[in-house]
């Protein structure tokens, strides 16, 4: 027999009586391994004064103090209650977590919303203000090539007829002095020039 | 797979349906056992009897999430040995205050409502003489899963695969867990192992 062996039957000794077959080996390990016998021994007087030791002290109480606990927590926790139409604790829940994610998504979905409309009136100031900038300047600009292209006698109202592509009253004050400045010949500047030297 | 070999998981499956004859049953059954292991843990009758009484509350408070997949065995001592390791961290933490004092605040009910007709004397008196203590005070020393794991491989039911789940260790471990453990209580105890039966040793 190999010490393995021997220390399954060891093993087994400590938790059942041994068969006959069983200790046949151990009686045969023994003869050949005569040092191991005290060891055995040793284990299983260890094993006897674990079994005798004497049990806990307990309350002959104990048992209906532990039902009663029982029942107490049986009547705070209504685990055991028959099931009813009402719904159960767990199905509240379930509907409290629901509950909950429906109210995230709808304010989710409010802020987002929020945000959109928030984001459109921005660009529509941004429209209004490019708008009324190339109205400003490009607007009279407009005006003033409509009225070149049709000849000196022409008026600019005319041709630009909305009302909102006029520039302002003030830019047109000095519209004439303005456009004459263009008109001048080189030549009276040449002329002035001389005079002065 | 349900363990149908198991009868404590078949009584465990009726609690689960609210049998109280059924969990009383399971009580009767366990109870010396399990209050021997938390008695050998705790050194204190009163305290280790107040922990024995939560650990079969807390199964029947736990019982609708049973699944009988283990031995009930495995799963009551597992739920014993956590509240050791409660009780002894709270106590590491905390040295003077009793269990009793901090259970009478929440509770309540009066704790004690049925009379004790065993007249119980303190433990140290059951114990038979010297080698009683001897032992007793051998395993006390013991690290605290040495102790568990040999405690528990005493009750004749109880496999080193079971131990081995208690534990939260390997099997391997759990052997020499108790190896180790045997080989202190019989360097400990060598003079009284000559015979290996209970009796005073010589003088």
């Amino acid at each position: 027999m190999q010490s393995a062996e021997y220390n399954a039957l060891l093993e087994a000794a400590l938790k059942r009586p041994l068969t006959l077959a069983e200790e046949k080996r151990l009686q045969a390990y023994w003869a050949s391994h005569p040092e191991a016998q005290a060891s055995w021994e040793e284990e299983m007087g260890l094993s006897q004064l674990l079994r005798q030791l004497p049990d806990a002290p307990l309350a002959s109480n104990f048992t209906a103090q532990v039902l009663q606990a029982a029942e107490r927590e049986s009547s705070r926790s209504p685990l055991f209650q028959p099931a009813s139409w009402w719904p159960r604790r767990y199905d509240w829940k379930w509907a409290q977590t629901v509950a909950c994610a429906a109210l995230v998504l709808s304010l989710s979905l409010l802020l987002y919303h929020r945000h959109q409309l928030s984001l459109r009136a921005e660009r529509a100031r941004s429209v209004a203000a490019v708008s009324s900038f190339a109205t400003l300047f490009f607007g009279g600009e407009i005006a003033v090539g409509v009225a070149a292209r049709n000849g000196p006698g022409a008026s600019a109202a005319t041709t630009a007829s909305p009302d909102a592509l006029l520039p302002p009253l003030e830019l047109l004050e000095n519209f004439e002095a303005i456009n004459r400045l263009s008109q001048v010949s080189p030549q009276v500047d040449l002329e002035l020039l001389a005079a002065l030297q | 797979m349900p363990d149908h070999r198991d009868p404590d998981a078949a009584l465990m499956l009726r609690v689960k349906q609210g049998d109280m004859a059924a969990f009383e049953e399971l009580v009767e059954k366990h109870k010396q056992p399990v209050m021997n292991l938390i008695y050998r843990t705790l050194q204190d009758a009163a305290e280790a009897e107040d922990l024995a009484q939560n650990a079969f509350v807390q199964v029947f408070k736990s019982a609708h999430r049973y699944r009988a997949s283990a031995k009930f065995s495995t799963w009551l001592y597992t739920i014993a040995r956590n509240l050791c390791l409660n009780e002894i961290r709270r106590r590491s933490r905390h040295p003077a205050q009793s269990l009793e004092s901090t259970q009478s605040e929440n509770e309540d009910q009066p704790a004690r409502q049925f009379e004790d007709v065993k007249i119980v004397s303190p433990p140290d008196l059951l114990l038979q003489g010297e080698l009683a203590q001897k032992i007793g005070q051998a395993l006390a020393e013991l690290p605290e899963n040495q102790r568990t794991a040999i405690l528990l491989f005493r009750e004749e039911e109880m496999s080193y695969e079971e131990i081995a789940r208690i534990l939260k260790c390997s099997l391997s471990a759990t052997k020499s867990l108790i190896h180790r453990g045997r080989e202190t209580l019989k360097q400990k105890l060598k003079p009284y192992l000559r015979t290996g039966f209970w009796q005073e040793p010589e003088k």
